[in-house]
C-alpha cells in the first residue's frame, strides 16, 4: 500500500525511532555536556530502540495481510523486514546495557557510542527493509560508517585503531564491489527496484552475461559483510581489536542485515539466473566451514576464536541459500524459514558470549586468552553457567537454540537433495556435520579450562557482575533455552519459527 | 486449575529450584543462610501435604482427580501427556510421602543444622519428594518410570551427600549402579507392553485404558506365547518385577541398601524406608491387572519376597551397628510387602507400606536421635542405658519397636496379621501347598524380627551403660525440633493400624475398602475376611515370643548371645557378615568385570584404538590449521589480494557453469 508522509513515517517508525534517539543523544552529549550522568543518555537510547521494538510489534499484523510499499517504493516494510529489523533490534538493545560497564571501567563512557551504535543500527533497519538497491547500498554505508568509528572507538589502543583502519580499508573495497555490482544491473535492465529487475529478467531484456556478472560482483560484496571465505580475512583482525562489545554487534546484528540483504536479492531480483550460482554458493559454503572451524580450533584468544566462530556459522547460513539455488521450492521454503531462525538463534547465543568477553576484560586489555577462563566457574558460577549454555548453542547440542537452528538448515539442505535427486545438497550437508563436529572441539575447550582447570594465581581483582551485565547474561540464556526448547516441548508453540515462517519474502 | 493436584509436585519443585539456585548463587559465600533456607525447605512438603489431604476428602468421596499439564510428545504408535491422576491408591501413597516426608524434612532440619551443605541438602530432598510424587502420580507408566529413575538420582546425590568420605560417595554409587540392573528390566518390561499395545493398534496412553485393554480386546495378545511357553504378560510381568527388585532392595538386589546408611539419617528414614523402597511395591499394585494375569510371576514374587524377609531378618539378628539393623529390617520388611502383593493381596501389601513407613522412619528418626547424643556413635555394643539421658527418643523408638514386632495394637500387627492370613488364600492359579510353605518362612521370619527388634531396645536403651564416661556427660535429649516429629510418628505408628481391622476381629478394614475402589481384581477379593482368629492367635504368640526370647537373653541372662555365637562357630561369623554376599558377589559379577574392563576395553579399545583415532584427527586438524594460518598474515594487502582472488574464481564459476 501507498499512502501519505504520516503513513509512510508509521512504516518506518522503528529506524526513525533509533536515528531521532541517535540525534537526541547526540545533542545531549555536546550541549550539556561534562557535568551530565551518561545514565541518562543511555536510557534515552534504550527507550529509542525499545520503543523501535515495539513498533515492530504493531506493525506486524498490519504488515502481514499488506506489506508497505512507502516514500514511493522506496522503502518496503513487510513481515520480512520487521522480522529482521526486530533481530536489529534486539541485538541493539543488549548490545547497548552491556556496553555501560564495559565503557565506564575504561573511562570512555560517552554519549557518541551510544549514538553511533544506534546509528548503524538505523542503517542496518534501512538495508533489510527496501527492495531499492540504492537505499540498500545506502543504509549499507551508514551502518558501516558508524562501525569504523566504533571499531576504533579504544583509540588509545593500537589494537583498536589497527581493527578500524583494517575495517576501513578493506570495507571499502567491497563496497565499491558492490557498487560495481549494483551498477551492473542498472546496466542490463534499467533499474535498481528490484521488482522491476525481477520483471526485466522475467521479460527477458535483461542481458544474461551482464546479469551474471553482477551476481558474482553482489556476492562478493556482501560475502564481506557476512564475512564468508576467502572474503572473510578481515575479521579475525577486526574482531578481536574492536571493543568486545562492538564486536558483538558486529558479529549479530550486521550478519543479520548482511543475510537479510542476500535474501532478498536472490530471491527477488535475481529468480532465474539462481541456478547459475548454486556451484559458487556450494563451494564458498564448503570453503567458510572448513576453513573457518579448522583455524578456529587453532586459536588460543577467546575473541579471536569466537571471530572464526562467527565465520563457520556464515558457512553453515550460506548451505541454505544454495538451497534457494536449486530449483526445489519446498526445500527452498524450509531454507528461507530456517535460516530466519538461525539468525536470532545464534544473535543470542554469540551476543551472550561477548557480554561475558568485555565483562573479563580488564583496563589493559587482558583476560582474553584461554588461560584466563580456566576455573572461572569458582568465581563466576552464574557467568560460567550462561556461558556453558552459549557455548553449547554454538555448538548445536540440544535444547539449546544452536541446535534447533542447525536442525532446521541442515534438514532442509538434506530435504532439498531428497526433492532434486542431486547428491550435491547432500554432500554439503555431511560438510556441515563434519564442521560443527571440528567446532565442538574449540567450543568445548572454553568449558573444559572454565570447569576443568584449575585457576591460575594472578592479580586480577574479583569484581561482582554489574547489573547489565547480569541482565544480559540472563535474557540470552533465556533465550537460548527458550528458542531451543520451546517449539519442542510445545511452550510459545513454536512462535519464533512460526514468525519466520510468515517472514518469508 | 487452583485446585489442580498438579501443584502437589509444583510446590515441591519450586523448593527444590529455590534451595538449589540459593546454594549456587551464595556458593563463593559457603552457601545460603538457613534462615533462607528453611521457609522453602520446610513450606514445601507441608503445602504439598495440605494440598493431598484437601486431594485426598474428594478422592474418598470416590473421585478419581485428573490433571493433564501438556503433550510430552507424540510418537507415531503412542502420545504420552504429561498429566496426574489421583485415585485411592495414589492417594494413600501421596499421603504418606508428604505427610511422613514432612515431618522428616522438619526433623531434618535439626539435625542437618551444623552442616555446611545445609541448602544442598534440602534442595535434593525437595527434589526428592517432587520426583516420589510423580512417581505416584504420574498416570502412565513413562510418567511413573520418570518419577523412578528421578527418586534413584536423588537417592544417590543423597546416599553420598558426604561425598568427600570415598567410602560414602562409593556407596551412592553402589545403589546406582545395582538400580540399573533393575531398571533395566523395568524399562524393557513397559517397552513389551507398550509394543504389544501398539502391534495391537490400540492406543493407550494412562494406566485406566491400559487396565481397559488388558482386562478388554486386548487380553488375547497379552496372553499369546512369546518365549517359549511364557506369555507375553509372564515375561513382562516378571521384566517389570526385576525393577521393582532393584527399588526395593529384594534377593538377589538388596546389596545396595545396607550400604545406604552412609548417607545422613533423615535421608535413611524417608528414601531408604519410608518411600522410595516401597516404589516397587506401589508400582505392582498399580499394575495389578497385568500382574493377575502372570500367576508364575506372581508366585515367583511371593517366593521371594518371603526368602528376602527371612533372609535379612537373620542378618537383622547379627548386626551391632543401630543403623544397619534397620537397614536389614527394611530389606525383611519390604519381603513381607512384596510376599503379600505376590499373592494378590495387593491393598494389604499397600497397607503394611503404610504402616512401615510410620514405625520405621520412626525408628530411623530416632536411631538419628541416638546417633546425634552419644556423638556420632552407630555401635549398640558402646551404648545402653540411654533412656535415662533421652527419654522422649526411648519411649518412642520403643513404640515403633513393638509396631515393628507386630505386638497388637500397635499398627505393625494388623498389617503384618494380614499379610500372614493371606498366603494362605494365595492366587488360585498357583500351584498347590505354596501357601503354607509362604506362611511358615514368614512366620519364622517375624519371630526373628521381634528378636532383633528388640534386641536393640535392650541394647540402647537400657542396662549398664557401655558409653564412654566421657562422652557420656555430653550427651543430651535432643531438641524439639527432633524430637516433635519423633513424637507424632509415634502416634501414627501406635495408631495407623486401627484403619485396617481385619473383620475377625470385629473391624471393617476401612483402609482395605478404600484401596480396593482402585485395586480391583478377584484375586483381591478372595482375601476379604480370611483372617481367621486362631491365626491371630499365632501372630500374637509368636511376637511376644520374640520380645521375651530377646529379653532372656540380652537383659536375664546376658551371656546366652555370646556363648551361642560360639557354639554356632562358621555359621554364626556367616550371619554376622551378611552372609558375605558382598564379597561373593566382589568375586563372581564385579571383579571379573572391572577386570575385563580395565584389559580390555579401557587398554585396548579406549587407549590403542578410541583415543589413538582422537589423537590422530587433533593433530590432523591441527596441522591443517596451522597451515591455514599462514594466510593471515595481518596486512590488509594479503587480505585485500585474496578477495582479488576471490572474486575472480567468482565471477569465473558464474559464468563457466551457466
Amino acid at each position: 500500500m501507498t499512502g501519505s508522509v504520516v503513513e509512510s513515517l508509521m512504516a518506518v517508525a522503528p529506524a526513525l525511532n533509533l536515528a531521532l534517539a541517535g540525534m537526541a543523544v547526540v545533542f545531549g552529549e555536546t550541549f550539556i555536556g561534562k557535568g551530565l550522568d551518561r545514565r541518562w543518555l543511555v536510557s534515552l537510547a534504550l527507550l529509542g530502540s525499545v520503543l523501535g521494538l515495539l513498533f515492530t510489534f504493531l506493525l506486524w499484523e498490519p504488515a502481514s495481510t499488506a506489506s508497505y510499499s512507502v516514500f514511493q517504493g522506496l522503502a518496503t516494510v513487510d513481515t520480512f523486514a520487521l522480522f529482521l529489523g526486530g533481530v536489529i533490534l534486539l541485538c541493539t538493545i543488549l548490545t547497548l546495557i552491556s556496553s555501560v560497564d564495559y565503557l565506564r571501567r575504561f573511562g570512555l563512557d560517552r554519549g557518541e557510542f551510544y549514538a553511533l551504535v544506534l546509528f548503524s543500527a538505523t542503517g542496518l533497519w534501512v538495508m533489510v527493509a527496501t527492495t531499492h538497491l540504492f537505499i540498500i547500498f545506502l543504509g549499507l554505508e551508514v551502518a558501516s560508517i558508524a562501525l569504523y568509528v566504533l571499531a576504533g572507538y579504544f583509540r588509545k589502543r593500537d589494537r583498536s585503531l589497527e581493527s578500524s583502519l583494517k575495517y576501513l580499508l578493506t570495507g571499502a573495497f567491497a563496497s565499491s564491489i558492490l557498487l560495481y555490482g549494483f551498477a551492473m544491473v542498472y546496466l542490463a535492465t534499467g533499474t535498481v527496484d528490484l521488482n522491476g529487475v525481477a520483471a526485466a529478467v522475467e521479460s527477458g531484456e535483461a542481458s544474461t552475461s551482464v546479469m551474471l556478472l553482477a551476481l558474482a560482483l553482489i556476492l562478493v560484496g556482501l560475502g564481506f559483510k557476512v564475512a564468508v571465505v576467502p572474503f572473510h580475512m578481515w575479521a579475525p583482525d577486526v574482531y578481536e581489536g574492536a571493543p568486545s562489545t562492538v564486536t558483538g554487534f558486529m558479529a549479530t546484528a550486521v550478519k543479520a542485515a548482511g543475510f537479510g540483504v542476500l535474501i532478498r536479492v536472490l530471491t527477488v531480483g535475481f529468480g532465474s539466473y539462481l541456478p547459475d550460482a548454486g556451484t559458487m554458493l556450494f563451494w564458498v559454503a564448503i570453503a567458510t566451514i572448513l576453513a573457518a572451524n579448522l583455524v578456529a580450533v587453532a586459536q588460543s584468544n577467546v575473541k579471536r576464536m569466537m571471530a572464526y566462530s562467527s565465520v563457520a556459522h556464515a558457512g553453515y547460513a550460506f548451505m541454505a541459500l544454495f538451497v534457494l539455488t536449486q530449483n526445489t521450492p519446498g526445500a527452498s521454503g524450509e531454507a528461507v524459514r530456517g535460516l530466519l531462525f538461525y539468525l536470532p538463534a545464534y544473535a543470542v547465543s554469540t551476543l551472550g558470549v561477548f557480554t561475558i568477553i568485555s565483562f573479563l576484560e580488564d583496563r589493559r586489555g587482558r583476560g582474553l586468552e584461554l588461560e584466563d577462563y580456566a576455573g572461572l566457574y569458582r568465581r563466576y558460577p552464574g557467568l560460567s553457567m550462561g556461558m556453558a549454555v552459549f557455548i553449547l548453542s554454538l555448538g548445536g547440542i540440544p535444547p539449546t537454540a544452536g541446535f534447533l537452528a542447525k536442525f532446521h538448515v541442515f534438514g532442509a539442505v538434506i530435504s532439498c537433495g531428497v526433492e532434486s535427486g542431486s547428491s550435491q545438497p547432500l554432500a554439503l550437508a555431511v560438510v556441515g556435520i563434519l564442521g560443527s563436529l571440528i567446532g565442538l572441539y574449540y567450543y568445548l575447550r572454553v568449558l573444559i579450562f572454565m570447569y576443568m582447570h584449575e585457576p591460575q594465581e594472578d592479580d586480577r581483582q574479583f569484581r561482582l557482575p554489574a547489573l547489565g551485565v547480569s541482565f544480559v547474561v540472563l535474557v540470552t540464556a533465556v533465550l537460548t533455552l527458550w528458542l531451543g526448547l520451546g517449539p519442542a516441548v510445545g511452550f510459545g508453540a513454536a512462535d519464533i519459527l512460526g514468525w519466520a515462517e510468515a517472514a518469508r519474502p | 486449575m487452583a485446585d489442580s493436584i498438579a501443584w502437589i509436585p509444583g510446590v515441591l519443585l519450586l523448593g527444590a529450584a529455590v534451595n538449589g539456585l540459593l546454594t549456587l548463587c551464595s556458593a563463593h559465600r559457603g552457601g545460603p543462610k538457613k534462615g533462607m533456607v528453611i521457609p522453602f525447605a520446610l513450606g514445601a512438603p507441608w503445602i504439598a501435604f495440605a494440598l493431598s489431604v484437601m486431594a485426598f476428602f474428594k478422592v474418598k468421596g470416590g473421585e478419581v482427580l485428573s490433571t493433564s499439564l501438556y503433550q510430552w510428545f507424540d510418537g507415531t504408535l503412542f502420545t504420552v501427556d504429561v498429566a496426574f491422576q489421583m485415585d485411592s491408591l495414589s492417594a494413600v501413597m501421596i499421603l504418606v510421602v508428604t505427610g511422613v516426608g514432612a515431618l522428616i524434612h522438619t526433623y531434618a532440619v535439626g539435625y542437618m543444622s551444623k552442616d555446611p551443605g545445609f541448602g544442598r541438602f534440602f534442595s535434593y530432598l525437595n527434589l526428592f519428594t517432587f520426583f516420589m510424587s510423580i512417581l505416584v502420580l504420574g498416570s502412565s507408566p513413562l510418567l511413573l518410570f520418570v518419577g523412578w529413575e528421578g527418586v534413584g538420582l536423588c537417592s544417590y546425590l543423597l546416599i553420598g551427600f558426604w561425598w568427600k568420605d570415598g567410602a560414602k560417595a562409593q556407596a551412592g554409587s553402589k545403589a546406582f549402579i545395582v538400580n540399573r540392573i533393575g531398571d533395566v528390566g523395568f524399562v524393557l518390561g513397559v517397552l513389551l507392553i507398550i509394543s504389544t499395545v501398539a502391534a495391537s493398534g490400540k492406543s493407550v496412553h494412562d494406566f485406566a485404558s491400559l487396565e481397559a485393554f488388558a482386562t478388554g480386546d486386548g487380553k488375547a495378545a497379552l496372553e499369546s506365547p512369546f518365549i517359549g511357553s511364557f506369555s507375553v504378560v509372564e515375561v513382562a510381568g516378571f521384566l517389570l518385577r526385576l525393577g521393582a527388585f532393584g527399588k526395593s532392595a529384594q534377593l538377589p538386589l538388596y546389596v545396595w541398601l545396607p550400604d545406604a546408611m552412609a548417607g545422613p539419617t533423615p535421608v535413611s528414614a524417608l528414601i531408604h524406608a519410608a518411600t522410595m523402597v516401597t516404589a516397587g511395591v506401589y508400582m505392582v499394585a498399580r499394575l495389578h491387572f497385568l500382574f493377575v494375569m502372570a500367576p508364575t510371576a506372581m508366585a515367583f514374587v511371593a517366593i521371594v519376597g518371603a526368602l528376602t524377609a527371612l533372609f535379612a531378618a537373620t542378618i537383622g539378628i547379627a548386626q551391632n551397628d543401630i543403623k544397619q539393623v534397620l537397614a536389614y529390617s527394611t530389606v525383611s520388611q519390604l519381603g513381607f510387602m512384596f510376599a503379600a502383593v505376590g499373592v494378590g493381596a495387593f491393598s494389604v501389601g499397600i497397607f503394611h507400606v503404610v504402616t512401615h513407613a510410620f514405625f520405621k522412619a520412626l525408628l530411623f528418626l530416632g536411631a538419628g536421635s541416638v546417633i546425634h547424643g552419644p556423638h556420632e556413635e552407630q555401635d549398640m555394643r558402646k551404648m545402653g542405658g540411654l533412656i535415662k539421658i533421652m527419654p522422649i527418643t526411648g519411649w518412642t523408638m520403643i513404640i515403633g519397636s513393638l509396631a515393628l514386632s507386630g505386638v497388637p495394637p500397635f499398627s505393625g500387627f494388623f498389617s503384618k496379621d494380614e499379610i500372614l492370613a493371606s498366603t494362605l488364600h494365595p492366587h488360585p492359579a498357583f500351584p498347590g501347598g505354596i501357601g503354607p510353605i509362604l506362611y511358615v518362612i514368614l512366620t519364622i521370619a517375624s519371630l526373628c524380627t521381634a528378636f532383633y527388634t528388640f534386641r536393640m531396645v535392650w541394647l540402647t536403651f537400657f542396662g549398664e551403660s557401655r558409653v564412654d564416661p566421657e562422652v557420656r556427660k555430653k550427651a543430651h535429649e535432643s531438641p524439639a525440633i527432633m524430637t516433635l516429629p519423633l513424637v507424632i510418628l509415634a502416634v501414627g505408628a501406635a495408631a495407623i493400624g486401627f484403619l485396617g481391622v481385619p473383620h475377625a476381629l470385629g473391624g471393617h478394614n476401612v483402609f482395605g475398602s478404600f484401596v480396593r475402589q482402585t485395586v480391583t481384581s478377584e484375586v483381591e477379593a478372595a482375601h476379604e475376611g480370611s483372617g481367621a482368629l486362631l491365626l491371630v492367635g499365632i501372630a500374637v504368640a509368636i511376637a511376644i515370643l520374640g520380645v521375651l526370647t530377646s529379653y532372656w537373653f540380652y537383659r536375664v541372662r546376658p551371656s546366652i548371645p555370646g556363648r551361642l555365637f560360639a557354639g554356632l562357630g562358621g555359621f554364626g561369623r556367616l550371619v554376622a557378615s551378611a552372609y558375605r554376599v558382598d564379597a561373593l558377589y566382589a568375586k563372581t559379577i564385579v571383579n571379573p568385570l572391572t577386570r575385563s574392563a580395565k584389559r580390555i576395553f579401557y587398554e585396548v579399545i579406549d587407549v590403542r584404538f578410541v583415543d589413538g583415532l582422537v589423537n590422530f584427527f587433533g593433530s590432523f586438524t591441527k596441522g591443517l590449521a596451522g597451515l591455514m594460518r599462514l594466510f593471515q598474515t595481518g596486512a590488509v594487502r594479503t587480505y585485500v589480494f585474496f578477495m582479488m582472488i576471490g572474486a575472480i574464481l567468482l565471477v569465473w564459476s558464474v559464468f563457466s557453469w551457466s
